[in-house]
């Protein structure tokens, strides 16, 4: 069995589900593997603060429980509470997107391809600074966010590890 | 679903893996047994998270059920694994396989299609539920994100839940590290119900 943990110390880490938002601040890692799902994460240097979302959908359907399933919902979600509840400045944020593989060559519709493209959209619109997009592929992704650094590792399967 | 309908299911996924079990032990000429170590209705956050915890390199044969009760079929197996699986699959000595390879990729495949078409047989032969296993897609990758791809599915969730059976394989005198999911559609479970209870089966 090939581990692929890239922090040894698991106790740091926190693990984000499909449709999950979660927060952590220095010196907790954020952590989540992507297939065509797409991971927002959100910085601020400063407080040495990060958020991330796995977004599943692009769009929600009505009456949609979890915020964090779809773009439309969990982009504002997570600007919304780094800004208003954990006092993040906009200015201060930077925005990292990972992820939305097209997992299955035969599917006819690239979910993965739409995730990315809402996700960029919405974090233009909000106006916060987009500091990577690394999406796309056919394979699956592992992110991780240092909240004492800011630097996401990215490992893309059979791809050698790579910083942002 | 009630306490019973859910039973009812769990009744027929028993027998479904039970079967399944059997003809992989007569494909693969050596005992095996395949064990239901959870059967539950899981909220998809929480197992994937659960399952990124774990996380290999694996390769993962996904088969969509299709017919009267749609229903996903997840084999996946690490990727080391899956070499010592060509082997016995091939009747040779194992450790003869080196490298992930198209031997490899069609016996994954192989796998995932027979044992989709022995689940497939109990339903139509026991609920006469229509049932075609379609061609099985082979992913090599991070057994996270194969797992992610089966729960893409909007027609498999109610409130954010997906009814899961998870099994584990025993094979004698080798030790292998692989897994069969069963993922019965919303439409499945209802479908299940009905001819079963139809059937008085309950």
């Amino acid at each position: 069995m090939t581990n692929i943990d890239l922090y040894k110390d698991i106790n740091k880490i926190v693990n984000v589900g499909i449709a999950d938002i979660k927060y952590a601040s220095t010196p907790m890692h954020l952590r989540t593997n992507l297939g065509s799902c797409v991971a927002l994460i959100m910085y601020d240097k400063t407080m040495q603060l990060g958020g991330m979302v796995h977004v599943m959908l692009p769009k929600a359907f009505k009456n949609e429980a979890k915020v964090g399933k779809c773009a439309d919902t969990a982009v504002p979600e997570i600007i919304n509470n780094m800004t208003k509840k954990m006092h993040c400045k906009s200015k201060n944020l930077v925005a990292k997107i990972f992820g939305g593989a097209k997992m299955l060559a035969s599917a006819t519709n690239d979910i993965g391809k739409k995730n990315a493209e809402v996700v960029v959209k919405l974090v233009k619109e909000h106006g916060i600074r987009i500091h990577t997009i690394k999406t796309g592929g056919t394979k699956g992704y592992v992110v991780q966010l240092d909240t004492e650094t800011g630097i996401v590792m990215c490992r893309i399967f059979g791809q050698e590890i790579e910083f942002f | 679903m009630s306490e019973q309908e859910l039973k009812v299911i769990e009744m027929i996924s028993r027998m479904s893996i039970d079967r399944a079990s059997q003809v992989f032990s007569k494909t693969i000429k050596a005992g095996s047994k395949i064990e239901i170590v959870r059967f539950q209705r899981v909220d998809i956050s929480e197992i994937s998270e659960e399952v990124s915890k774990e996380d290999k390199e694996a390769t993962g044969a996904i088969v969509q059920l299709s017919g009267e009760a749609p229903t996903k079929l997840l084999f996946i197996v690490n990727l080391k694994d899956a070499l010592k699986l060509t082997d016995l699959f091939l009747r040779r000595e194992i450790g003869e396989t080196k490298a992930f390879d198209i031997y490899v990729e069609s016996t994954i495949q192989e796998i995932g299609n027979i044992l989709a078409s022995s689940i497939a047989n109990v339903f139509a032969k026991g609920f006469n539920v229509e049932m075609s296993p379609e061609p099985p897609v082979v992913l090599s990758d991070y057994s996270s994100s194969i797992f992610n791809t089966v729960l893409m599915d909007e027609d498999y969730l109610t409130d954010n839940k997906i009814l899961l059976v998870e099994t584990k394989f025993f094979v004698v005198r080798t030790a292998f590290d692989c897994m069969l999911f069963l993922m019965p559609s919303v439409e499945a479970t209802k479908v299940l119900l009905e001819r079963s209870f139809a059937n008085n089966f309950s």
